[in-house]
């Protein structure tokens, strides 16, 4: 639960609030649990969506604008092929917030592209160029810290 | 190599990715408990009051038990559970909430022969919920997933939930209405 809102949130302290807000959300609306689901995964809704209403309510933070980078297929292929896992948990953290939201629901929390429409409000087609978009922009930001590390290297 | 390496990648690492939240953060969690409670601690009849303490003390059992729980996955000393995560959620949340009520039944049922009566009456089937839920428990070690006895399982807590809350209703409320009234 306190990583499913870390990722969206990028911050410690933000995350660990949204979690007990989250929990206490629970147990005052215990009612309104319906045993079609899990459990669990009721209450990690409720965390994703308070994390969601937070982070929109929050000023826009310096996100890296990575849209004047272009990529081949072949350097994309290279960058998904050689790309570690630290460089993936840092470029989450650079990419917009609307992409690190996507990757996340999609990726980390295994939702669909209905369900991700229906916890965004979002037509049904969005997810899925969204998460393309968030996807290029992830291997970019990859890329980015690669030939960082490269150059230092070199 | 395919296009889905970046997604295979995360999928089969996500513990990597996983990060702990800060040691103090289950005194935070208690301290903004607290400081809730005393805000709406505004007397509105033992009833009414005893609803709020309790679905905070439940909501402390179980984000402590959770805690635990997960600290003790993570260590790998504990044996394989026989329950899933989210079985386990639903046991712990029945559990408190049925333990917190019988400790209430405890406190304020008048002590008289029909009361007592009532309440071993009560504990008989409470006994025979439990060990209908310590088999159901053993059979679902041996199948997991099996969705029917997932919900045989959920259905049996939550009639001895359901018990508990009939007793507190007969030897509880009663009692406090005529304190009321009186």
């Amino acid at each position: 639960m306190y990583n499913s809102a870390l990722r969206i949130l990028k911050n410690q302290a933000d995350a660990e609030d949204v979690m007990q807000d989250s929990f206490l959300d629970a147990f005052t609306r215990i009612h309104l649990y319906r045993e079609e689901g899990s459990f669990g995964g009721w209450i990690k809704r409720i965390v994703i969506n308070n994390a969601i209403d937070f982070i929109q309510k929050r000023k826009p933070t310096n996100e890296l604008d990575e849209s004047q980078i272009l990529l081949t297929d072949e350097q994309e292929e290279c960058i998904e092929n050689d790309c570690r896992l630290e460089d993936i948990k840092e470029a989450m953290k650079m990419i917009k917030q609307e992409y690190r939201i996507i990757i996340s629901l999609y990726l980390f929390e295994g939702y669909d592209h209905e369900e991700i429409a229906s916890i965004q409000n979002i037509s049904y087609g969005l997810p899925r160029t969204r998460y393309s978009r968030a996807r290029q922009s992830l291997l970019k930001v990859i890329h980015q810290l690669q030939t960082e590390r490269e150059m230092k290297w070199a | 190599m395919g296009l889905n390496n970046l997604e295979n990648k995360i999928r089969e690492n996500k513990m990597f990715f996983d990060e702990e939240p800060s040691v103090d953060h289950l005194e935070k969690f208690q301290a903004r408990l607290d400081k809730i409670e005393n805000s709406k601690n505004i007397h509105h009849g033992f009833l009414f009051t005893s609803n709020k303490t309790f679905v905070l003390a439940a909501s402390v059992t179980i984000f402590l038990l959770i805690a635990i729980f997960a600290l003790l996955e993570s260590s790998d000393i504990e044996a394989q559970p026989q329950l899933s995560e989210e079985l386990m959620h639903v046991k712990m949340y029945y559990s408190s909430q049925t333990n917190s009520k019988i400790e209430e039944i405890k406190n304020c049922a008048t002590k008289t022969t029909e009361n007592e009566m009532l309440f071993e009456t009560a504990e008989n089937r409470l006994y025979k919920l439990d060990n209908n839920t310590l088999i159901l428990e053993d059979k679902l070690g041996q199948a997991k997933g099996n969705k029917q006895l997932e919900s045989a399982y959920i259905q049996s807590l939550k009639a001895k939930s359901e018990v508990v809350n009939q007793i507190y209703a007969q030897l509880c409320e009663n009692n406090t209405n005529n304190i009321i009234t009186q």
